[in-house]
């Protein structure tokens, strides 16, 4: 994990500070000691905007943060975030959260703030009030970012360095402000992994997939759907189908992934005597949409690929054999 | 003398292993609360949304399966305002299935909204019971898994059809959906609304197309099946999304001939190529 200090983009008046006298030197120390300039250009904002002695101390405009969080894996993130001062943690109490982002959504539950957020940049804010300490602690905050699905131990507290406070006691609003940057997620490679014969003119194929991020419970904000256009004998002369599949095309009901595989259940339907020999087909695609993906849009990840159905006469039964990949995957007698 | 005692042992893990089945059953059964949530009243031609929570109230992880996209385990029984007593059939099992199956850490609770208009109509006001039973696989960490059945009863009221309520809902639900990046959400909405099953929807189904929400707004357009409903479809059939600009045509030419009015007619022609 890395959390990049930069600048703040805005700053509120923050109490005067008895360091400040001391500021030309801080900053100078921070310069020499503290390695890279966006941390000392942190420092150097930090110290110069303890101006006005205000009733409310803004943390943010203190100690704003923007950092980038990028991994290979991210979809689900725990973040927190919390004031301590001299070394130990105070009753923040924070308020919430929020995400200010095009694409991001968080939920809150309790003391954590979960961020489901799958592409793009989320402006995460945690709010806190009634921050009361005496002047001589030192104030400082943690953030913390962590994957709890994958790693729920091993997010990082990061220290940030504490902000010296003048006198009296401190009460207000405090903003940790930080950017997550997480990599779209979609689906790629979906491809049927096996296929069951399940009897009465029933066949059902699994379907996996990966994902782009290499982590498919990244795609919990993506849905698949099928689509299917009918052709050959259609719609499907009755006898000696019992019913044909409509409408022409068909567009099945969209499902979330929320696991890492999906069954496709075909169904030949009923059958009505006197049999004769018959085909019809339909031209099958797989559609999926993530709304970071091609700007949200359905897009086709498999096919067309041609499901057959077809009646037949052989050794000495009719039969109802669906075919798809070029093999049959399912044989039904008929009564 | 020692065949008996063999027998004997054989016997008593039978049993063992029976009343240990049994007492697990039990013991999974007490975990696992369910319990339903529905607004009430509601008006004619709103959708009858119901809340189901499951909640692991043990200390255990529980894995269940609620089947065929998270539907097949749930079974309902409506008994109509009129006293008819109606066993509402499975979900049609056909299309693609994203699995049933769900993990829920200990005193976590697993929600879900479903609407019951997928299996019922609920076309008259009154006074409805409906009967839910759910029947699924449960399997906690460290012990057997057990089928187990739960009962629940949920009485609510329809009220007359009341335009301004549908309106609002209408509205409130395109709103929301408007705002929403979250998929599950946003689909959610999305097909509330395509089963708010009057008139006044039409407008805000056709709004839903160009929200990119074209499958809900066609499959509500079409439940309404008014020549004004396949009118507003035509938009759905101009979409951007090709495949279900394609699914919209082929619905509307099925339904060409039921259009009364000759100028829908015609525009709906031209639109599906029929001269």
């Amino acid at each position: 994990m890395t959390l990049v200090a930069k600048p703040p983009a805005s700053y509120s008046s923050v109490s005067r500070c008895a360091v400040k006298r001391l500021l030309p030197c801080l900053f100078l120390l921070g310069i020499l000691l503290l390695p890279g300039s966006l941390y000392a250009s942190v420092w150097a904002y930090t110290w110069i905007q303890y101006d006005e002695y205000p009733e409310q101390i803004d943390v943010y405009g203190a100690t704003h943060i923007s950092g980038s969080y990028q991994e290979q894996y991210y979809f689900d993130f725990a973040i927190s975030g919390f004031l301590y001062a001299n070394g130990q943690l105070i009753d923040s109490d924070y308020e919430g959260w929020s995400c200010e982002g095009a694409t991001a959504y968080v939920s809150v539950q309790g003391d954590y703030g979960t961020l489901y957020e799958f592409f793009g940049i989320c402006d995460l804010k945690i709010y806190f009030h009634d921050i009361c300490y005496p002047w001589w602690y030192d104030l400082g905050y943690y953030w913390y970012v962590s994957n709890p699905l994958y790693s729920p131990d091993a997010g990082i507290w990061e220290p940030f360095d504490p902000i010296c406070l003048d006198d009296l006691v401190l009460a207000g609003i405090g903003v940790i402000y930080a950017q997550v940057r997480v990599p779209c997620a979609y689906p790629t490679g979906l491809a049927p992994a096996n296929w069951h014969d399940g009897g009465n003119g029933w066949l059902q194929i699994n379907y996996v997939w990966t994902s782009s991020t290499g982590n498919w419970q990244s795609l919990r904000n993506c849905q698949f759907r099928e689509w299917i256009a009918w052709g050959g004998e259609y719609p499907a002369p009755m006898p000696p189908w019992g019913s044909s599949p409509s409408p022409n095309p068909l567009i099945g009901d969209a499902i979330f992934i929320t696991n890492y595989y999906f069954t496709d259940n075909y169904n030949a339907g009923s059958f009505v005597k006197p049999y004769r020999a018959s085909t019809y087909w339909g031209d099958q695609k797989y559609q999926f949409r993530c709304p970071c993906y091609n700007n949200g849009q359905w897009t086709t990840i498999e096919g067309p690929c041609r499901l057959t159905r077809s009646i037949i006469y052989e050794d000495a039964s009719w039969r109802c054999i669906q075919t798809k990949y070029a093999e049959p995957r399912s044989v039904y007698i008929l009564p | 003398m020692a065949l008996h005692a063999a027998i004997s042992a054989i016997y008593i893990a039978i049993l063992a292993s029976n009343s240990a089945l049994a007492l697990s059953q039990q013991n999974i059964l007490d975990e696992f609360s369910v319990s339903y949530r529905l607004a009430s009243p509601i008006t004619l031609h709103e959708p009858v949304i119901v809340h189901v929570s499951i909640v692991n109230v043990g200390d255990e992880s529980l894995l269940f399966d609620l089947g065929f996209n998270r539907k097949k385990a749930f079974q309902f029984t409506v008994i109509d305002p009129a006293g008819h007593r109606i066993t509402l059939g499975p979900v049609k099992e056909e299309g693609i299935d994203g699995g049933g199956l769900v993990r829920l850490e200990p005193k976590r609770t697993y929600t879900q909204r479903m609407i019951l208009n997928e299996w019922y109509e609920f076309d008259c006001p009154g006074s409805y019971r409906v009967e839910i039973r759910l029947t699924l696989p449960v399997q906690a960490d460290s012990r057997l898994s057990a089928v187990i059945s739960k009962e629940n009863v949920l009485e609510f009221e329809i009220l007359p059809r009341d335009e301004a309520v549908l309106e609002r809902r209408c509205r409130m639900l395109l709103n929301s959906l408007k705002g929403e990046k979250w998929l599950a959400r946003r689909s959610a909405m999305a097909r509330e609304l395509s089963y708010i099953k009057d008139p006044v929807a039409i407008p805000y189904l056709q709004a839903l197309v160009d929200e990119g929400e074209d499958y809900y707004a066609i499959n509500g357009l079409m439940r309404i099946g008014s020549d004004r409903a396949m009118e507003a479809m035509i938009r759905a059939a101009e979409s951007n999304d090709v495949a279900s600009a394609q699914y919209a045509r082929s619905l509307l030419r099925a339904m060409l001939p039921k259009i009364q009015d000759q100028r829908i007619r015609d525009k709906v022609a031209a639109v599906v190529k029929i001269p």
